[in-house]
C-alpha cells in the first residue's frame, strides 16, 4: 500500500461521521509521521511494539489493522494455545475448580485431619503433601501465568488489553475468601466474552456471577422483612436454648450461627452502590443515597446457591481412606449457580433516579435496572473518560471525552465502536499525548518480555516484583481495581524496583523468565559494527535516544563489562531500565 | 543524642557528610538558633496482626465465668491455678502467659490495653475487615487510600510535601531563612517493613515498602548504578526522574544506616524471623532520624480455627513471637520511646465460644495495645460489655464497646499532631470526646 493511499484512508477514517470531530491539534512544531502514529498505536493498544509489529501496521494501515484487532475471532493464534494447555485453571470450569480446589472450610476438615491424632505420622506426611495440591494460590498462580502468556505472546494484543480493562472496572479481589476459585470464571465467562459486544451484556454478566455477588456481598443482601423473620427465629431459638443443658447449647449455638452466618439478613447496599458509583453511572453520575437504598432492595434475593448446597457444604468433611485423601462430594455447579431467591426479594415499589419500579417485578426488575443503567448518558460518559484516561492522557481532553461518550450512545454501548473510536480519535493521536504515560507494573513487566522474546514458564518471581510494584494480577482489594491514572505508578522505591528488575531479568536472575538474546541479537549491528543504535532502535522505536545512546556509550568505555556478552548485558540492561523504557 | 538527631539534616551537604563520617553540627547550628526545645520528631508504629487474634485469650477476662463455660478446652486459666494461668493485670484481666515479656511494661505505666475495640461494621469477612481497618471507613468499599496515608498527606508542609507539621514553627523559620534544601526524604516519612506497601500506607503522599533494608538499593550498582543515575536526572522534568531522584535519595540516607553490622542496644534480643527482622529494622531507622514518622509491620498465623492451644500450642506460639518482638523493640529504643507509639490492631477479634475442632472462628470486637513514654499506661482502657449471652454482639461475640478509629484517632492527634480527623477518618463524625485516654 502506498503512503498516500495509507494516508487517505486514515484520513477518511479520522472522518467517518461521527468518529472524529475535533481537528487534530500538534503540539508546536510537532509532526506526527505515519510511523509514530503506528508505533503510538502499538504502545497504547498492544504490549510492545516490536519492529515486525511496526512493520505490520504500516503494511495494513492503522485502521485495518484495527479493525483485524477488534475482531479476535478472526485471529488464529496458533502459537498461544500450547503455551496456555500448559495451565490448568484457563480452562477447568468452574465445579472442576472447585472440586480440585475447595472452599476453605473443606480444606479446613483436611487440616483438621492433618493436624489430628487419628492417622500416622507418615499418613500425616501424605496429607499435607496432598493438602498443597488443593491449595487455592495454585489458582492464582495459573491466573496470573495465563494473564502474563497472553500479554506476551497473543496475536489477539487488544482482545487482552481490554480484557484486563474491563476486569479492573468490574473488578472483584482474588484474595476474599471464596473468591478464590470464581475467578478464573468470572473472567472468562463475564468478562472476557464482552470486550467488545454491548455493555450491558457485561453489567448483567458480572452482577449474576458468583465471583461478584460474593465479593460485593450482594448475595447475603435480604428485604428488611426478611430480616425481621430472621430475628425472630433467632429469639425463639434463644428461648429453645436458654432450656439446654451447657454444654448442648455451645453446641446448638454454635450449630446456628454458623447457619447464620452465610445468610446473616438484611440490605446490603455494596453492590448497589458500586453498580452505579463505579460500573455505570459515576460517582457524579446523578444519583442519591436514596436511590442506593432502592438498588439494592431492587437485587435483594440475586444470589447463589441453593439453601441445601450450602449448607451441605458447611457440614462438608474430608477423610482419609484406604491411604489416600477423599474430599466431599458436593454438587458445586448448584452451589455456585445464580439464583434469583423470590424469598428474600424485597417485592415492594422502587423509584430509582425518578423511573419507578412497580411491585411485584421479581428478577426482571433487575434486568430492567441494569439496562437502565448501562445506557444511561451518565454511564457513557463515566465510561468515556474511564478509557481515555487510560489510553490516552492522566487528564484526557473533554472533546474526547464527549466523542467517545457520544459513540457510546449512539451505539447502545457497543464496545468495539467505541474501542474503535478511541483509537481512531485524532486526540489519541495529538503528539502531545504520546509517550506521556507511565507505564504501569505490568505493562513494564510484560512489554519488557515481548520486546526481548522472553520466557514466561514460570511465573512466580514476576508476580511477587508486581506486588511490590503494586499492580499485582487479581489482588487489587478495592472494587475500582487498578488506578487508570498512570502518574502514581512512578514512586521511590518503585523506580528503583524497575531498575532492579531490569538488570535480574537480563542477567537471568529472576527465576523462570528471561530474554531471548539470541532473537534478539540477531539483526543487530548493522552499523558500524556496532549493536547499541539498532538495539536501541528496536526497543524504543520512535524515542529520542541519543542521550541515552551517549551515557551507555561512556558507562561501556568507564567501566568496561567482560567481553560482548559483558556489553550486551549491561546495555540491554541499562535500555530496560532507562526512563524512555518506562514511559509509552 | 546531639542536635543533627533530633533535627532533621539538611539534605544534601550534610548527607554527604554523614556518608564520611563528619558531624555536621557545624552546618546545622545556625538553623538550630531558636528552635531547640520545641516538640521533637514522633514516631508511630504500627503492627497489624492479620487473621484475626483472638483478643479473648491475648488480654483475658479472668473474672467473666461466661469466658470458662464457653471454653473447655482452651482457656487460659485464671492467674493463681498453677503453670500457664494468666499473668493478672487489675484482679478481672491478664495476660495470656505467652506475652510475658510485655507485664513489666504494664505494671510499670508505659502500656495500655483497649478492650472490645473494633470496626461498627458487622463483617465477619477478614478480607473486608481488614480492608475497613485500613481504610479506616467502615462500610466504604471504595476508599481509594489507606488512614496512615492521609496522616501523611495531614501533617506535610504544603510548601515543601517533606516533613512534618508537629514541628511547623521550626520548619517555617527553615522556609524563611531559604534553608529548605529540606530536611527528609518523603518517602522516608511512612516506612512499611513489607514486601508490597500495605492498603493503610497507599495514597497520594509518597510512602516506601521495604521488606529488608539490606536490598535496598540499585542491584549490581558497580555495574549499572552510576549510568541509572545519569540518565534519571531531575532536569528530564518527567514524572519518573523526578520519582528516581528521591529514591536515590533515600538509598544514600539509608546506606548510612548500615543494617547487616547493627547492633540492638538495650540487651534487646529479636525473635528470629521476618518479624523480628522487621521490628530491628524499625528500631534503627527511628536511631538514624531519617525523618520516619510512621512505621508499619505486620504478623500472620492468628486464624486459629482449628487447635488454637491455651497457654501453649498455636496461638501461644504467635503471642510469644510478639510479645518478645515488641520488648526488643521497646529495649532497644530506651531513651527514644519517649517520642514513640508502638500500636497493635487485628481486624477482629474471635468468638466466645471454642468450636468443635479446638479453635475459634471469627467474631466481632477485639483488644489493642499501645506502648511508649507518651502513652498513660497500666490500665485498661475501654467499656467492658460482658460476656453474657444476652450481651454478645449477634448472640456469640464480644461487642464493640470502643470504635478502632477513637484509638487511632486520638493516637495520631495527639501524638503526631495530625488536626484533621475529619479527613483521616471521613464519615467518622468523632472527635476528643471520644478518646478513651490512651496518652497521658
Amino acid at each position: 500500500m502506498s503512503a498516500l493511499t495509507r494516508a487517505t484512508l486514515y484520513i477518511a477514517v479520522l472522518f467517518l461521521p461521527g468518529l472524529a470531530k475535533a481537528p487534530v491539534v500538534y503540539a508546536q512544531g510537532a509532526e506526527a509521521t505515519d510511523r509514530d502514529r503506528a508505533v503510538h498505536l502499538l504502545q497504547r493498544a498492544t504490549y510492545g511494539p516490536r519492529p515486525q509489529d511496526i512493520e505490520q501496521v504500516l503494511t495494513v494501515g492503522i485502521a485495518d489493522w484495527l479493525d483485524w484487532q477488534l475482531h479476535p475471532e478472526r485471529i488464529t493464534d496458533a502459537a498461544l494455545a500450547p503455551l496456555l494447555d500448559r495451565i490448568p485453571v484457563v480452562s477447568m470450569s468452574l465445579p472442576e475448580l472447585l472440586g480440585q480446589y475447595p472452599p476453605s472450610q473443606v480444606l479446613r476438615s483436611v487440616r483438621e485431619l492433618a493436624q489430628g491424632t487419628s492417622l500416622s505420622e507418615s499418613e500425616r506426611r501424605t496429607l499435607r503433601r496432598e493438602l498443597g495440591e488443593h491449595s487455592p494460590r495454585r489458582i492464582l498462580d495459573g491466573l496470573a501465568t495465563a494473564r502474563i502468556t497472553r500479554a506476551v505472546h497473543s496475536e489477539r494484543q487488544l482482545q487482552e488489553m481490554m480484557t484486563t480493562f474491563w476486569f479492573d472496572h468490574f473488578n472483584v479481589f482474588w484474595g476474599k475468601d471464596a473468591t478464590r476459585s470464581l475467578v478464573p470464571d468470572y473472567e472468562r465467562s463475564a468478562i472476557r466474552p464482552h470486550v467488545f459486544g454491548k455493555f450491558e451484556d457485561m453489567v448483567l454478566a458480572t452482577a449474576q456471577h458468583p465471583a461478584m455477588l460474593f465479593y460485593l456481598d450482594n448475595f447475603q443482601s435480604a428485604a428488611p422483612d426478611s430480616s425481621l423473620q430472621a430475628r425472630e427465629r433467632r429469639e425463639a431459638n434463644n428461648r429453645r436454648m436458654r432450656r439446654m443443658p451447657a454444654q448442648d447449647r455451645a453446641r446448638s449455638l454454635q450449630r446456628i450461627q454458623q447457619q447464620q452466618n452465610g445468610r446473616r439478613a438484611g440490605l446490603n447496599e455494596n453492590y448497589a452502590r458500586e453498580l452505579m458509583e463505579l460500573h455505570t453511572l459515576g460517582v457524579d453520575g446523578g444519583y442519591t443515597q436514596a436511590d442506593v437504598i432502592d438498588v439494592a432492595r431492587i437485587l435483594t434475593g440475586w444470589t447463589f446457591g441453593e439453601q441445601g448446597s450450602r449448607m451441605q457444604m458447611r457440614q462438608a468433611r474430608a477423610s482419609y481412606e484406604d491411604g489416600r485423601l477423599v474430599l466431599p462430594e458436593i454438587d458445586y455447579d448448584e452451589a455456585y449457580q445464580f439464583r434469583f431467591r423470590a424469598e428474600v426479594h424485597d417485592a415492594g415499589e422502587k423509584t430509582v433516579m425518578g423511573h419507578v419500579f412497580e411491585a411485584g417485578g421479581g428478577q426482571e426488575e433487575g434486568v430492567e435496572l441494569i439496562r437502565m443503567l448501562a445506557h444511561h448518558p451518565s454511564t457513557a460518559r463515566h465510561v468515556a473518560t474511564q478509557l481515555a484516561t487510560r489510553f490516552v492522557a492522566d487528564d484526557p481532553s473533554t472533546a474526547l471525552v464527549d466523542h467517545l461518550a457520544e459513540v457510546f450512545l449512539a451505539t447502545s454501548g457497543d464496545l468495539r465502536e467505541v474501542t474503535r473510536a478511541l483509537f481512531t480519535s485524532a486526540e489519541f493521536y495529538d503528539p502531545a499525548v504520546m509517550a506521556n504515560r507511565v507505564k504501569s507494573p505490568f505493562l513494564l513487566v510484560t512489554s519488557t518480555l515481548r520486546m526481548t522474546y522472553g520466557r514466561t514458564a514460570n511465573t512466580r518471581a514476576l508476580m511477587e516484583l508486581l506486588g511490590s510494584l503494586g499492580e499485582a494480577p487479581y489482588l487489587a482489594e478495592p472494587p475500582t481495581g487498578y488506578p487508570e491514572t498512570s502518574e502514581q505508578w512512578a514512586s521511590g522505591g518503585a523506580m528503583l524496583t524497575r531498575m532492579n528488575f531490569a538488570t535480574s531479568y537480563v542477567t537471568g536472575q529472576l527465576r523462570g523468565v528471561g530474554p531471548d538474546g539470541n532473537r534478539l541479537f540477531r539483526e543487530m549491528g548493522n552499523r558500524d559494527g556496532e549493536f547499541l543504535p539498532d538495539l536501541v532502535d528496536a526497543l524504543l522505536p520512535g524515542a529520542d535516544a541519543s542521550e541515552l545512546i551517549a551515557v551507555i556509550r561512556e558507562d561501556l568505555q568507564a567501566n568496561p563489562p567482560e567481553g560482548e556478552r559483558g556489553s550486551r548485558v549491561r546495555t540491554l540492561s541499562l535500555i530496560l531500565g532507562s526512563p524512555e523504557f518506562q514511559s509509552h | 543524642m546531639n542536635g543533627m538527631g533530633r533535627r532533621v539534616f539538611v539534605k544534601q551537604g550534610a548527607l554527604a557528610l554523614m556518608a564520611l563520617g563528619l558531624p555536621p553540627d557545624f552546618l546545622l547550628q545556625p538553623l538550630l538558633a531558636g528552635t531547640q526545645g520545641l516538640d521533637r520528631k514522633k514516631t508511630l508504629i504500627c503492627i497489624f496482626q492479620r487473621g484475626a487474634v483472638d483478643g479473648l485469650s491475648m488480654v483475658v477476662p479472668f473474672g467473666e465465668r461466661g469466658y470458662y463455660d464457653s471454653r473447655r478446652n482452651i482457656a487460659i486459666q485464671a492467674p493463681g491455678s498453677g503453670e500457664g494461668s494468666a499473668l493478672d493485670l487489675d484482679g478481672f484481666f491478664g495476660l495470656h502467659p505467652a506475652l510475658k515479656p510485655l507485664e513489666e511494661l504494664f505494671r510499670r505505666g508505659e502500656m495500655a490495653i483497649v478492650h472490645a475495640v473494633g470496626s461498627p461494621h458487622p463483617t465477619r469477612s477478614h478480607f473486608d475487615a481488614q480492608d475497613f481497618m485500613e481504610t479506616g471507613t467502615p462500610g466504604v468499599k471504595s476508599t481509594s487510600d489507606g488512614w496512615l496515608n492521609r496522616v501523611l498527606q495531614d501533617t506535610a508542609c504544603a510548601e515543601c510535601g517533606g516533613r512534618t507539621l508537629q514541628n511547623a514553627a521550626a520548619h517555617a523559620a527553615d522556609h524563611a531563612a531559604g534553608q529548605v534544601a529540606m530536611a527528609t526524604v518523603p518517602s522516608l516519612r511512612g516506612v512499611s517493613l513489607t514486601s508490597a506497601l500495605p492498603r493503610i500506607l497507599k495514597g497520594g503522599h509518597p510512602a516506601l515498602a521495604v521488606s529488608n533494608l539490606s536490598d535496598f538499593g540499585v542491584r549490581n550498582d558497580d555495574q549499572v548504578g552510576s549510568a541509572f543515575r545519569r540518565l534519571y536526572r531531575t532536569e528530564r522534568g518527567d514524572a519518573v526522574s523526578a520519582a528516581a531522584e528521591e529514591a536515590f535519595e533515600a538509598v544514600r540516607v539509608l546506606e548510612a544506616i548500615d543494617p547487616d553490622r547493627y547492633q540492638p542496644s538495650g540487651g534487646a534480643v529479636y525473635p528470629d524471623g521476618d518479624f523480628g527482622r522487621s521490628l530491628q529494622q524499625i528500631a534503627q531507622l527511628v536511631k538514624a532520624d531519617v525523618g520516619m514518622e510512621i512505621a508499619f509491620a505486620d504478623l500472620g498465623g492468628w486464624d486459629t480455627h482449628v487447635r488454637q492451644g491455651g497457654a501453649q500450642g498455636q496461638l501461644a506460639g504467635r503471642l510469644g513471637q510478639l510479645g518478645e518482638g515488641i520488648r526488643a523493640l521497646y529495649d532497644d529504643l530506651g531513651d527514644r520511646m519517649e517520642d514513640v507509639v508502638i500500636m497493635t490492631m487485628s481486624e477482629f477479634g474471635r468468638t466466645v465460644a471454642e468450636n468443635g475442632s479446638g479453635g475459634t472462628d471469627h467474631g466481632h470486637a477485639n483488644c489493642m495495645l499501645a506502648l511508649g513514654g507518651s502513652v498513660r499506661g497500666g490500665r485498661i482502657l475501654g467499656d467492658w460489655p460482658g460476656l453474657e449471652r444476652e450481651l454478645l454482639y449477634e448472640g456469640r461475640d464480644l461487642a464493640v464497646t470502643t470504635d478502632f478509629r477513637d484509638v487511632f484517632g486520638e493516637v495520631v492527634s495527639g501524638h503526631l499532631g495530625a488536626e484533621h480527623l475529619d479527613r483521616i477518618f471521613p464519615g467518622y463524625g468523632g472527635d476528643a470526646t471520644r478518646y478513651r485516654g490512651v496518652l497521658g
